[in-house]
């Protein structure tokens, strides 16, 4: 019987080249961070059964999820390490993808993609994080969209649409229910499919010229990536049960806690916003961060060769750009969790 | 200009193109609609003569501080003036706790980021003589609202 041409195989040709799918070249980042974000799909759609975007039962309704409903906590606590490891897993990926020149050319436009990506992940885990509604968050809700009204011109517009009102209310819950769900996730399930499409369409995994001549079959493939997924489940069901996420009373936006601390993937932002203005350390240093990310196959490193090569000699200078960037980033939230 | 010079492909690509922008005009439009604010901006409190000369009332309702020295009372926004985070009042000082910023009792900024002092909030009396604080109007920083015997 003749099969018929799926994504699946588009995506899982009957051989491919193994220099490729070597462990230790790609540390299966990429494959990683498509798995958690399935897992977050799931259990994020498991949690849309229980949650409540309202100022009176947002925090109440998670609760329940959390202590209440059978194997909410669980849930809850997959849905939560799989967000915070995607936001970690997604950056490796992309140290990966720089250090072993996998963005030059043709793959350019797949970094594009890739780079959106990731502010989609560190968005999603935001938004995701205000929508527990208590005391915790009220701060870093308070100061992330306070951050949008100090940009000129349109930034009164942009707090609008995001708030839905003039201050932080019930109306901010629904909106960030709402963003959570089909302004970022649903958005990001288009993009991460075009960016797996790209991968194959691009020529493949990136490989140094010329090729070895050695492939692996599709079914050696699927059955490394059915073990990578089970070894993955495993150490989320762990760590889940394990360390339970945080959940504290809710939210009120009058007795705010003394102690303000963003959450761990923006304390760097917090930092810089402790040495200036709003607008160029809380909107202009991120934005520029992204723009050199965005900038790197195209004006720092637009030649093809030394791709596929761990720490290739021709993107010596995109990979020192990268790696101080995130040393700086690191070194920031350091500063910033001692404070 | 003649017919030939704007192609169809051309015409239907522009008004596509417009008809694009118009939705997402709309679209910004639609999403942009302001309530009425949720929270309340007039807070009636207690007579003048319930504050005592020298005291410091937290009003976190208003997110304010309201103050009585030897002219009056007056009252002080506790929204930081860098990036809209509550300051707390601790001993004659302002500290912010988002992003470390100070000032001094009567608003000045001690340390950065802050660069503008604390906002002073307008009080008035109502006719049952209560003190009103309207957080949506700023005063001068010499305002005071006098205590009367």
């Amino acid at each position: 019987m003749a099969r018929r041409s799926t994504f699946f195989h588009h995506l899982h040709p009957p051989s491919i080249p193994q220099r490729g799918v070597r462990f230790r070249y790609t540390f299966g980042l990429g494959g990683l961070a498509f798995f958690l974000f399935g897992v977050l799909v799931v259990t994020g759609l498991l949690e849309m059964f229980y949650y409540v975007p309202s100022l009176e039962r947002a925090n109440a309704s998670v609760q329940m999820l959390t202590f209440l409903v059978p194997y909410g906590w669980l849930v809850r606590g997959v849905h939560y390490w799989a967000a915070q490891s995607l936001v970690v897993t997604a950056i490796l990926h992309l140290l990966r993808v720089v250090l072993t020149g996998a963005y030059k050319s043709p793959r350019r436009f797949n970094w594009l993609l890739g780079v959106s990506l990731l502010v989609f992940v560190v968005l999603l885990d935001f938004t995701g994080y205000v929508l527990r509604w208590d005391t915790d968050i009220e701060w870093a809700l308070l100061v992330g969209t306070n951050l949008l009204k100090s940009i000129p011109v349109i930034g009164e517009l942009l707090y609008g649409l995001v708030v839905g009102g003039t201050e932080v209310s019930g109306e901010t819950i629904v909106r960030f229910y709402t963003w959570h769900i089909f302004g970022l996730a649903l958005i990001a399930v288009v993009a991460i499919g075009w960016h797996i499409f790209r991968v194959r369409r691009d020529g493949g995994i990136s490989a140094p010229e010329p090729r070895t001549p050695d492939r692996i079959a599709r079914d050696d493939l699927v059955k490394r990536e059915v073990v990578a997924m089970l070894l993955a489940t495993a150490a989320l069901l762990l760590v889940a049960v394990v360390f339970r996420p945080e959940l504290g009373p809710t939210g009120n936006f009058s007795q705010l806690p003394g102690e303000a601390s963003a959450p761990w993937f923006f304390i760097w932002v917090q930092q810089l916003l402790r040495w200036g203005d709003p607008l160029p350390m809380g909107v202009l240093i991120p934005i520029g961060l992204l723009t050199i990310l965005v900038l790197i196959p195209y004006a720092i490193d637009r030649r093809s060769a030394g791709v596929g090569r761990w720490f290739n000699r021709e993107g010596r200078v995109a990979q020192l750009v990268v790696l101080v960037l995130l040393t700086a980033i690191i070194g920031l939230t350091v500063l910033g969790v001692m404070k | 200009m003649s017919v030939e010079e704007v192609s169809r492909r051309t015409i239907l690509r522009v008004s596509l193109g417009l008809a694009g922008l118009l939705g997402l005009g709309a679209v910004v439009k639609f999403l942009g609609y302001q309530p009425a604010p949720a929270n309340p901006t007039h807070f009636t409190l207690k007579t003048p003569q319930d504050y005592q000369v020298g005291s410091a009332t937290s009003l976190p309702e208003a997110k304010a501080w309201l103050f009585r020295d030897e002219q009056g009372l007056y009252a002080i926004s506790a929204v930081c003036t860098h990036l809209g985070c509550m300051v707390n009042f601790v001993t004659d000082q302002f500290e912010c706790p988002c992003h470390g910023s100070r000032y001094n009792a009567a608003g000045y900024v001690l340390q950065g980021p802050a660069k503008l002092p604390l906002n002073y909030l307008a009080l008035t009396l109502s006719p049952e003589g209560a003190v009103v604080l309207d957080t949506k109007v700023n005063a001068p920083a010499d305002h005071r609202l006098a205590v009367g015997g």
